[in-house]
């Protein structure tokens, strides 16, 4: 198995605005080892989201390859990206009420992100990411019982559940005071300790601080 | 939304169950309009045979014959059929035994004899014992009391056939009952099958021939008199349909145990009868035939039906589609977590449905409930075949099931571009620049072209041809409305887009309205166009319904002359004055009294002359000013009595003076043309003259009375003053059996439908203001923290709604205004009769239609604000946090 859960290879992506193209990737070449947390760090328009959308199979690039666990998803069709994010990838949005269901526990998230992952026996596993994250005691409490950052960590366990090769955060931490993006961040260390890569998009220079790498992003390129 | 949800479901489930309803409503109401109008023995079975009641010594006796055909008859009598009633008629001469006749002109009488009269006569006077009934008129005529003797004879001389019949004799018998004289009472259905032997034949009245009353008698002692008087009879049997009121299919039914049974009479008969010509049996069934039209009819009404309920299911249908585009909408947040975690697209369009079902299922339902209340209501009959209401069911089920599937899949759809954003954008961009909308209009010529068909051909024959809509005065508007709706919306939308954040009002209503409308340009023209169709269709609908109806009724009117014309009997006019009128309180300012004289001549054209009052004509006379030409008013004061008299001709006379050859005289006259007038019947060209230049004793027949107004009101009116009637008829008697009956059905159920059209503007509205609820939530609350007034929320909602349903208020009365006058002159399904098609704009319509948008409108605005304002401050910033 390659140390690497990503690479990306001369990724390009250009959006079409109206009459004009705008570049937001050109030619992006990253590693994501595994059992590491990269923070991806750059000014508004950098292209972070771009990449973050790309490495989440939520969009395809114009040029270049992502290989994840050995895959090439720049080649996948859109049903192939549905079972590579299903089986393979978890994905956090910067606000903590978009990542969760309303109508379901946290139990109950992460039994449903084991189903869609297949697993069959998932008892152990969900309480074992449970007890890892904090959130043994809250098992059976829905999303607006939980505080921000309760509910963030929650959306680390939903994603994490499985577990996947790539966890992919967008701002993971935006919408959180100090006090709670700590637990956030210890959170996401311990998912990574499992071997997972997580690479989160942020300003914040506590998630730089913490990250086991950080990767600047300027005018749709890496600076590192 | 589950609300929404479901009235998108009934939107479109009403049409299509509703169409076998309506069809089977229609095909019903053919039928029962016939039966209902028509002799009920005419309807069932009817089986007359000539029966002589003569002593042959080498042929069986009458009386004997008489016997064993009832026995055979009865026999085999089909199961729906009533119980027979046995009649024997024939016409006799009756005296006073004892004295002489008191009046030796009115001895003559139609003799019935029958199984069944009592209950169908008013008694005058008995009855007593057995014996011969005999009419006031008759019993006055020769002083008759009850209990006197008279005595019957042979009224025609019958010359027997055969060698060895004995001279006849005459029979006595008591008078057991004196009733009223049939032909001074309105006509009663048991006697319908003898009207035209007590009333006379349509044109006997004209002839020499006496017209008889009928005097009534058991059948024992008819037969009694008629072998000694040696009467050579009618023998009838007949039997009633049970129920008058069944569907058409078990109609079918008994239409075939008919035929079975008429087969099983006629072999019957032929082992009672021999093969003897003279007795040959004549069976006489409606049914079969009423059936059979009703059946026409009924396929007469699906070229209009078939695209209409198409063309509501498919705007139902699009509402069901927009309604699961905004619970993608309202669900975004959930279904975007699912769809990152790779829940399929798919899958997503699967609980769509689940979440969709209880909704979709409950709204199907209810249109199924809609259509069968509506038809049953509105429809041409209550009456619903068996098999309608489970193809009603059929239909609603799978149009629910459509709805299911189509709610799924659009929800699939929209959860394909919830996260994965590749792909396909610039292609949609592409492929939504096509301008799609013009293809229903380029498709109208075409289908222009193609659905010419006017008239359904009798396939069974001896049925008539039915006249149905032209499907092209349907499907051609569908296309272009849709079409031009569509095109209208696109290019509203895209203006909105490019110039409508260069407009910036000053009043915070106006501005957060206006600014509201130009962000979603695109569901702004959406709700303007789904407000746009359906008031279109339903003023275009309601533009060609009137004005067929209104062309339809006038053609008939005009044929006739009026609404009722009722012809009495020959009066008694002198050699100076015409006979009077018939005093009819009620009728007098709607009645006119004239005298139609019918096959005259004008130089060498033959005309119809109708001698009118000018005072009254246009009172009692059909006319509608929206006609061509002048008016009625106009014609009749042109006319003019005196030497030469001023008389008015329809179209395609020569004008200028000329010799009327009338009532074999010779009159010069003036002759002024008018291009219509009531009365032209025939192809011939009426003539209207002064009644005071005609010759009073041209009022001895040919007097009719032109009454407008309610036929059922003016038939018992006419019955109640005990006027002499020789026939009463009336345009809806025209109507029935007419071809027009399946255009008729084709309005009931247009404008049937039409009242449910405006549900798709409602529930558009409620797709509307669901869409935008989170939205305008947080805006207000903001809003109101910035020191805007709850009464200018208010008022902004009510533009921001207002406005698009005013602009497709707008642009659906134009279309329907526009596509009205270009069809106006296909507004007729008799191109051949005057007076031509008569355009009617509904502005009835069209003044409720926009009534109802502005209460819809406000109405919907003031609960969207109340549900707003009662939104939690705290909740809806965390919202937007």
């Amino acid at each position: 198995m390659s140390p690497d859960a990503v690479v990306c290879t001369n990724v390009v992506r250009t959006y079409r605005v109206g009459d004009s193209t705008v570049p937001a990737l050109r030619g992006v070449d990253l590693s994501l080892p595994r059992g590491t947390v990269t923070a991806l760090v750059g000014p508004s328009g950098s292209g972070k989201s771009t990449l973050l959308r790309l490495l989440a199979c939520l969009d395809r690039p114009d040029e270049g390859r992502i290989d994840i666990d050995g895959t090439n998803v720049a080649r996948l069709s859109r049903g192939g990206r549905v079972r590579m994010r299903r089986r393979r990838l978890g994905f956090m949005f910067q606000s903590p009420p978009d990542n969760l269901l309303g109508y379901l526990t946290v139990r109950e998230h992460l039994e449903l992100g084991a189903r869609l992952r297949g697993l069959r026996r998932r008892d152990a596993q969900i309480d074992a990411l449970l007890t890892r994250l904090g959130l043994a005691d809250r098992a059976h409490h829905r999303p607006l019982q939980l505080s921000g950052g309760e509910q963030q960590r929650v959306a680390i366990a939903f994603a994490a559940v499985g577990p996947p090769a790539l966890i992919v955060a967008d701002e993971p931490t935006g919408q959180l005071d100090h006090a709670t993006v700590d637990s956030v961040l210890g959170a996401l260390a311990a998912l990574a300790e499992t071997g997972v890569a997580v690479v989160a998009a942020t300003h914040d220079p506590a998630v730089a601080s913490r990250a086991d790498r950080v990767v600047t992003m300027r005018d749709g390129r890496i600076h590192l | 939304m589950a609300a929404a949800l479901g009235a998108a479901a009934f939107v479109a489930v009403l049409p299509v169950a509703a169409a076998p309803l309506f069809l089977s409503a229609a095909q019903n109401a053919t039928l029962h309009r016939q039966v209902s109008t028509t002799c009920p023995w005419s309807v069932g079975v009817r089986i007359t045979n000539s029966l002589e009641l003569t002593s042959v010594p080498y042929l069986m006796d009458g009386a004997e014959i008489f016997q064993r055909r009832n026995d055979v008859i009865t026999a085999a009598s089909a199961p729906g059929l009533s119980a027979p009633v046995i009649s024997l008629v024939g016409d006799v001469v009756v005296d006073p035994v004892g004295r002489p006749s008191l009046d030796p002109n009115i001895r003559g009488l139609n003799l019935v004899g029958s199984s069944d009269f009592a209950d169908h006569v008013e008694v005058v006077e008995g009855p007593v014992g057995k014996g011969i009934w005999v009419p006031d008129t008759f019993a006055a005529a020769q002083g008759l009391r009850v209990g006197d003797q008279v005595r019957i004879g042979q009224r025609s001389q019958v010359s027997s056939r055969f060698e060895g019949v004995p001279a006849p004799r005459t029979y006595d018998v008591p008078v057991a009952a004196i009733f009223r004289d049939l032909r001074s009472l309105p006509d009663q259905p048991h006697w319908c099958s003898l009207r035209d032997v007590y009333r006379g034949r349509p044109g006997q009245e004209y002839t020499n021939e006496p017209v008889l009353p009928l005097a009534l008698i058991d059948n024992d002692t008819f037969i009694a008199a008629g072998k000694a008087a040696q009467l050579r009879v009618t023998h009838t049997i007949e039997y009633a349909v049970t129920d008058p009121d069944q569907p058409a299919p078990e109609s079918a039914v008994l239409v075939t145990r008919i035929g079975q049974m008429q087969r099983q009479v006629a072999t019957a008969d032929q082992e009672v009868l021999g093969t003897d010509f003279f007795n040959r049996t004549t069976f006489a069934s409606g049914l079969g035939r009423m059936v059979r039209r009703a059946d026409l009819v009924r396929e007469g009404l699906l070229p209009p039906v078939v695209p209409i309920t198409a063309a509501g299911t498919a705007v139902g249908l699009a509402v069901v589609a927009a309604a699961a585009v905004f619970w993608v909408q309202r669900r975004r947040q959930e279904l975007v977590v699912l769809a990152a975690h790779g829940v399929t697209p798919r899958a997503l369009g699967g609980k769509a449905v689940l979440e969709a079902l209880p909704a979709v299922l409950v709204g199907a339902a209810a249109g199924w409930a809609a259509a069968w209340l509506l038809v049953r209501w509105t429809g041409p009959s209550p009456i619903l075949s068996a098999d309608a209401v489970p193809r009603a069911s059929l239909a609603a089920g799978a149009t629910a099931l459509v709805a299911l599937l189509l709610v799924g899949m659009v929800a699939a759809a929209r959860c394909r571009g919830l996260t994965d954003q590749t792909g396909g954008h610039d292609r949609h961009h592409r492929w939504s620049r096509v301008p799609w909308e013009l293809l229903p209009l380029a498709a109208a010529p075409a289908a222009w072209v193609l659905l010419s068909d006017t008239r359904t051909a009798d396939a069974a024959g001896g049925v008539g041809d039915v006249a149905h809509l032209p499907a092209r005065l349907l499907v051609v508007p569908i296309l272009v409305i849709a079409g031009a709706v569509l095109l209208v919306g696109r290019l509203g939308a895209r203006r909105l887009r490019r110039r409508g954040l260069a407009r910036t009002p000053v009043r915070p209503t106006a501005l957060l309205a206006w600014r509201r409308i130009v962000r979603d340009a695109t569901t702004t023209a959406v709700l303007a166009a789904a407000t746009a169709v359906p008031i279109a269709m339903a003023a275009y609908g309601a533009a060609v319904t009137d004005s067929i109806r209104t062309t339809a009724d006038a053609e008939l009117q005009l044929l006739l002359g009026s609404d009722v014309v009722a012809a009495l009997s020959p009066g008694s006019a002198t050699a100076a004055t015409p006979p009077p009128v018939p005093s009819l309180p009620g009728l007098a300012g709607r009645m006119t009294e004239v005298s139609r004289i019918n096959a005259q001549h004008l130089g060498d054209l033959q005309v119809d002359v109708i001698a009118v009052d000018p005072a009254t004509f246009p009172n009692g006379a059909f006319w509608d000013d929206r006609m061509p030409g002048p008016t009625l008013a106009d014609a009749t004061a042109l006319l003019r009595a005196g030497p030469v008299p001023t008389v008015v001709a329809s179209s395609n006379v020569v004008t200028g003076e000329a010799t009327l050859t009338l009532l074999g005289r010779e009159v010069r006259v003036d002759v002024v043309s008018s291009r219509l007038l009531p009365g032209v019947q025939g192809g011939y060209p009426v003539l209207l003259m002064h009644r005071d230049a005609v010759p009073p004793r041209s009022f001895d027949s040919g007097r009719q009375l032109w009454i407008r107004g309610d036929p059922a009101e003016i038939e018992n009116t006419v019955a109640a003053a005990k006027v002499p009637l020789a026939r009463l008829t009336s345009a809806d008697d025209l109507q029935v059996g007419a071809l027009h009956e399946p255009v008729t059905f084709t309005f009931q159920y247009l404008i049937a439908l039409s009242v449910f059209t405006g549900l798709i503007a409602v529930v558009g509205l409620l797709l509307y203001l669901e869409s935008r609820t989170a939205t305008h939530r947080r805006a207000y609350v903001l809003l109101r923290r910035l020191g805007l007034r709850a009464g200018a929320h208010r008022r902004a909602l009510i533009v921001e709604l207002g406005g698009p349903v005013m602009v497709g208020l707008t642009v659906g009365l134009g279309l329907a205004v526009g596509l009205a006058y270009a069809l106006a002159a296909y507004f007729e399904i008799d191109a051949s009769r005057p007076p031509g098609a008569i355009l009617v704009l509904p502005y009835p319509l069209a003044g409720v239609v926009a009534s109802m948008a502005l209460v819809v409108v406000t109405g919907a605005a003031l609960l969207a604000h109340r549900r707003i304002s009662r939104a939690n401050p705290a909740e809806v910033l965390r919202d937007v946090a």
